[in-house]
């Protein structure tokens, strides 16, 4: 079943307890339920964030493949593609591989998180060059990067019940009406070296996805900002964002990823590719610098011809 | 012309008096304007070549301005004290000026042990227990890139390094930030045992305050010395206030002009008050001390008679000092860093604006409320008081021991030129504190515990693209800081090289062997993900064409910064190689390399200052070897400035690199009033020993009071909070002392063995053109040559009844008459008769003049009588001075001679002796 994709299931338990809130890897959808539930001013924080997941519910399997883009603070940027498998268990476990294609010099360097559910997070990082995956869980903390990114490791492992949810004063902006909704974490996940304290969800009230993400530190400074744009309706009423943007302000570091292609298939997510053995023997190496450089150059003119309709100012 | 032009301010005194009002009106509206800039670009020429190539790199690599925030407390570890500094971190941070800061919250510790690879940065705001810290603390003390960088090897100590928005520096004033800066640490010194902050916005607000402190103290205390100086030496409070008066109108009208030229006041030119203070009451002095001769001199109508007596002997002098006084600070204009030169071009304008100010304002006010007696003068000529025993003193020696004065002059410059041989330069800016200042202590903290706060960059870079990926050109970083670290000058330094080394080492266990470049590309790579941009661009470029090594260094001495430098571009220029260009920048060392300008720019700007005093001294005794003997009395106090610099160890730095080409301005007034003095003496006797003799007399009070005063008005600038005005102060100081020794003590005994003339005596000359013309003994003589024979003889006057020469008596002296008349009366056995009544143009007692045989007549004056006197032996002694003129005066009389002795043959053909009859 070449490129199935799987249908949103509402209601499900499993996912509305172990939604990441890093929608940049991990795809959202929603139903166009529109007119009753986006003016509701009863709604709670928690209630507005249970209704993101269940109308966007989470695939167990996906499979993506990206470019991200790296931009200094003087605006050079660095390009990199990668493929990204995620799947969750029926125990809960969120597996997360992430392979880099490219560069070539980095093609075959992968990032490798498993976290249980209610047990601990351990990350492996695997570099062909040294031939060797290392466990790299430990420790991060603030300022943390995932391989170059702007993204934390928090970001990609952190779970709904994580957090709580307290509902702001609705915005509107650019004429859209918006949900603001803290979520702050719950005090048995803050000695977990959180990068940041509270984040700020900005969502759609016609459709429930959350469109942007504001970060702030211990200290209540807002210090990046993630958005989403290019928004799909993928399918029925499931809403994805085909191009990511974190914005790390006090870094001065932008990291964008476009998702190039992405399937919902557990053919495409076998359980063996999260072995350290599947690794060490290379068979995740694959595709050509040349296929990806034409990869690149698509996307390059994509991207320049692109407009940020969706982007939420200030 | 010269005189009416000296006389303006007293002829007219109301116009004099609008100008002088309008004048600083304008200039007044100037100082609103007036802005402050301690910048060190100044320091930097705009022509230095690593200029533009050090924009490059600090744009692409961020500045080597940073601003360091030293903690250090022996429980740095402890759960209050982390936190506490996480709030540090937090409130700098929150600071919207700030752009980054980088400290143990922000960089990395990458640990590596059996199958486990760490990375993370060394703190979070929420350590979980003491036992985390503990291992942020180990994390940190394992990691070579934070020991000696951001803290200390016993972990007492840390840093963080505060970066700012260059935008928000140009906005707002080091003060602000500064103040932020402290507000921010504020709350953390009552934590930590020790904390405070170095930067740029503290050293440049720091330098802004003691600047203005300076500014406070300095020109009031010069003020006040002068006054008691004055006092003192002139006895009057007028005296004491006309320098004051032009001194404030000086410093209104040059610092309204840099107001209004946008020149700023910085370091240098925050000392120009004392320095307009000290100076420019020099030319009052003189000019009020040659008042109260005038005044002692004068019968009636006081103030007019002694104003006019003042500008007569002392328009001139003034006029020339004033100039080479100007041409002095103007010399500095020839530096190439710009400090200097807006400080030449401020302080040539303050002497030039003090002259006119002098020449306008003193004879206006003297001649208007001038005391009409003095008790300086009380035997006429003859100097008391302090002056008085400077004069006998240095008399008594010089008549005594005027060889051995010489030769132990010769041999005390030979040693001080020999200690000039240990000159040294220096450009450090944070030499320019005193040493006791806090932030010089502070900053040698720093420098103690961790690293010197000075950087600067070694960047390589290729045409290849990601060429620092490839390890054969990372081993070119390692081979320079190999280098670096022999060199055992450089407290540190930090490249991309350090960083793979790192990562390499802990993806081997921690194993120390592997502190060393991966050896292939892929491996790099792959290492350089566990860094973000921002952890690596102060170290490559993104494209990893070009990678900087950043040095941090704590040496102060530029002479040998300078000399490692040059050793280590030749060793980069090496590892380079021909593929790779190289370069070494940094402000710091661009600062220190224009020391080595400093130098050049100071042997250029004496060297064409002493041609120009050379060449107007020339002009102005229309001869050489005038130029060249005026010069001699100068050079004495520069050689013993320098060779105390020398023996002393102060260094050559912005400062005392002026001292000498200013010194030499204010010197050679002195030798200069002594010379005119010397030749208008000259021109009224014989006795050259007398003259100077006389001339020292005149100009010691002046010349005693000025070096002493300028002495004290420099030495109050020992008072100034920067080591480098109080060094300037102090050397300018002694050299006004070398140069009354060398006026006083060594111009007398050159003086005595020349004559020279003029050329303002020779152009305001008034002749009897007619007469002169006419006169046989200026036969063949151009105008200028009869000007100037007539100059190297004497002018006497003589009243109707006097008798010019008494037959019988020996005399060596021939006189032509200028104005009057004379009756020739020869005795012959009691019977006089006039033989002969002479008018002007014509000449007598020639036979004396070549033979010394009894004169043969009575020469009586019938009218009053102005007459020159040309004296045998005189002419002879002027011959080596003037040979032409007197070889063409000797020729002449030679013919007056001749003919004299034809007409007698004539006389005796047409009435032979009677024995021949």
């Amino acid at each position: 079943m070449k490129g199935a994709e799987y249908k949103s299931r509402t209601g499900t338990t499993v996912f509305n307890r172990l939604l990441t809130l890093m929608l940049c890897f991990f795809s959202l959808a929603s139903a166009p339920c529109l007119a009753d539930i986006g003016t509701d001013k009863a709604m709670t924080g928690r209630g507005i964030m249970d209704e993101v997941f269940n109308r966007h519910e989470l695939f167990p399997y996906a499979y993506e493949e990206q470019t991200i883009i790296l931009t200094d603070n003087a605006d050079y940027q660095d390009v990199r593609k990668v493929r990204r498998f995620s799947r969750i268990e029926r125990d809960n476990t969120l597996k997360y591989l992430l392979i880099f294609d490219y560069p070539a010099e980095i093609r075959g360097v992968a990032l490798r998180v498993i976290r249980q559910h209610k047990g601990p997070v351990t990350c492996g990082i695997y570099l062909p060059a040294v031939g060797e995956e290392f466990n790299a869980n430990e420790g991060y903390g603030r300022g943390s990067h995932v391989l170059g990114t702007d993204f934390a490791l928090e970001d990609l492992t952190e779970l709904l019940s994580d957090f709580q949810y307290v509902r702001m004063p609705d915005q509107t902006m650019a004429k859209i009406v918006y949900f603001v909704v803290d979520a702050f974490p719950r005090k048995d996940t803050i000695k977990l070296n959180k990068v940041s304290y509270k984040h700020r969800h900005f969502i759609r009230q016609d459709n429930f996805f959350i469109i942007r993400t504001d970060y702030f530190d211990y200290h209540g400074h807002f210090f990046k900002r993630l958005t989403r744009h290019d928004l799909k309706n993928v399918s029925g009423n499931m809403w994805r964002a085909n191009m990511i943007l974190m914005d790390n302000q006090r870094e001065q570091h932008k990291t964008l990823i476009k998702i190039d292609r992405r399937i919902f298939s557990q053919d495409y997510v076998p359980p063996e590719i999260f072995t350290t053995a599947w690794l060490q023997a290379n068979k995740h190496i694959q595709g050509t610098t040349d296929h990806l450089s034409r990869e690149i150059l698509r996307f390059s003119r994509e991207y320049q011809g692109n407009t940020t309709d969706d982007t939420i100012g200030d | 012309m010269f005189f009416r032009f000296f006389m303006l301010g007293a002829n007219h005194r109301f116009i004099t008096f609008l100008f002088l009002v309008l004048i600083t009106v304008l200039t007044g509206l100037g100082l609103p304007r007036l802005q402050v800039n301690t910048s060190f670009q100044n320091l930097i020429p705009d022509t230095h070549p690593d200029k533009p190539i050090y924009d490059r790199i600090a744009l692409e690599f961020g500045s080597d301005n940073h601003t360091i925030v030293y903690v250090r407390d022996e429980n740095l570890w402890s759960e209050e004290k982390v936190a506490a500094l996480g709030e540090l971190h937090h409130a700098l941070e929150g600071l919207d000026f700030v752009n980054q800061v980088e400290d143990l919250f922000t960089l990395r510790s990458i640990r590596g042990s059996e199958g486990k690879i760490n990375s993370r940065v060394i703190l979070t705001q929420t350590p979980k227990d003491q036992a985390a810290i503990d291992q942020a603390r180990a994390d940190a003390l394992y990691n070579p890139l934070i020991v000696g960088n951001i803290l200390s090897r016993d972990g007492t100590v840390t840093a963080l390094l505060v970066s700012l928005h260059q935008n928000d520096i140009d906005k707002r004033s080091d003060r602000q930030i500064n103040q932020a800066l402290e507000q921010a640490i504020t709350p953390a010194r009552n934590v930590f045992q020790a904390v405070f902050q170095v930067g740029p916005p503290r050293i440049h607000a720091e330098l802004k305050a003691i600047l203005l402190d300076d500014l406070k103290l300095l020109a009031p205390l010069s003020a006040m010395v002068l006054v008691v100086a004055i006092l003192f030496f002139l006895r009057s409070g007028l005296a004491a206030l006309v320098p004051l008066l032009t001194s404030g109108l000086s410093i209104l009208w040059t610092f309204g002009m840099m107001g209004w030229t946008n020149i700023p006041l910085n370091i240098l030119s925050a000392m120009l008050p004392s320095l307009i203070v000290v100076i420019g009451s020099t030319e009052d002095t003189h000019m009020i001390s040659a008042y109260f001769q005038g005044v002692s001199q004068a019968d009636k109508n006081h103030r007019r008679f002694a104003t006019q007596f003042m500008m007569k002997h002392l328009g001139v002098p003034i006029l020339l000092t004033v100039l080479t006084t100007a041409l002095g600070f103007a010399s500095n204009t020839f530096s190439s860093m710009r400090i200097i030169q807006t400080f030449a071009v401020a302080s040539t304008f303050a002497i030039l604006a003090n002259g006119v100010i002098t020449f306008l304002f003193v004879p206006m006010s003297l001649s208007l409320i001038g005391p009409t007696r003095t008790r300086i003068f009380r035997n006429k000529d003859q100097v008391v008081g302090l002056p008085g025993m400077f004069v006998r003193l240095f008399g008594f020696s010089k008549r005594c021991f005027p060889r051995s004065i010489l030769l132990a002059t010769a041999i005390l410059c030979a040693f001080f030129v020999y200690q000039c041989a240990k000159l040294y330069v220096t450009n450090d800016p944070l030499s320019y504190f005193q040493k006791d200042q806090p932030l010089v202590q502070d900053t040698q903290r720093i420098h103690r515990d961790l690293a010197g706060m000075k950087t600067f960059f070694i960047t390589l870079a290729s045409d290849k693209e990601k060429a620092f990926q490839e390890p054969r050109n990372l081993e070119r970083l390692v081979t320079i800081q190999t280098f670096l670290k022999k060199q055992e000058i450089f407290d540190g330094s930090i490249s991309l090289a350090d960083h793979l080394s790192l990562v390499n080492r802990e993806f081997h266990r921690g194993d120390p062997t592997y502190f060393k470049i991966p050896d292939r590309r892929n491996l790099v790579a792959q290492y350089l993900m566990f860094f973000h941009r921002r952890d690596l661009e102060r170290y490559v470029s993104h494209d990893f064409r070009r990678a900087t090594i950043v040095v941090r260094h704590n040496v102060s001495d530029s002479s040998i910064l300078n000399q490692y430098i040059r050793e280590l571009k030749e060793v980069v220029a090496t590892a380079a190689g021909e593929q790779m260009t190289a370069y070494v920048v940094g402000e710091n060392l661009m600062i220190n390399a224009a020391a080595e300008n400093l130098m050049i720019a100071q042997v250029k700007s004496l060297g064409i200052l002493l041609c120009v005093i050379f060449l107007i001294t020339s002009i102005m005794f229309t001869s050489f070897k005038g130029g060249i003997i005026s010069l001699i009395p100068n050079l004495i106090p520069i050689i013993l400035m320098f060779g105390t610099m020398g023996l002393l160890k102060i260094p050559l730095n912005p400062g005392t690199a002026m001292v000498a080409v200013i010194a030499i301005g204010i010197a050679v007034d002195g030798t200069l009033h002594l010379f005119f003095r010397y030749n208008e003496l000259c021109r009224r006797t014989s006795d050259y020993e007398g003259a100077v003799y006389t001339a020292v007399q005149e100009e010691a009070t002046p010349m005693v009071t000025t070096s002493l005063s300028l002495a004290l008005g420099f030495g109050i600038l020992l008072f100034s909070n920067f080591t480098i005005i109080a060094q300037f102060g102090a050397l300018s100081a002694a050299t006004m002392l070398f140069s009354l020794f060398a006026n006083l003590l060594i111009t007398p005994l050159i003086m005595s063995r020349v004559r020279l003339v003029g050329i303002y005596q020779i152009l305001t000359l008034k002749l009897h053109k007619a007469i002169l013309e006419t006169s046989p003994l200026f036969q063949g003589m151009t105008n200028y040559q009869i000007r100037k024979a007539i100059l190297i003889s004497e002018l006497n006057e003589f009243e109707p009844g006097e008798v010019l020469i008494q037959q019988g008596t020996v005399g060596r002296s021939m006189y032509l008459i200028l104005s009057g008349k004379v009756d020739v009366v020869r005795q012959t056995e009691g019977i006089k008769k006039s033989v002969a009544t002479l008018t002007p143009g014509q000449v007598f007692g020639e036979i004396g003049y070549i033979k010394e045989i009894q004169r043969t007549a009575d020469v009586r004056a019938l009218t009053h009588v102005e007459m020159l006197r040309f004296d045998y032996r005189k002419l002879e002694k002027d011959l080596k001075f003037f040979p032409y003129i007197v070889a063409k005066l000797n020729f002449n009389i030679s013919c007056i001679l001749g003919e004299r002795l034809a007409d007698a043959y004539d006389v005796m053909d047409k009435h032979p002796p009677l024995l021949d009859k």
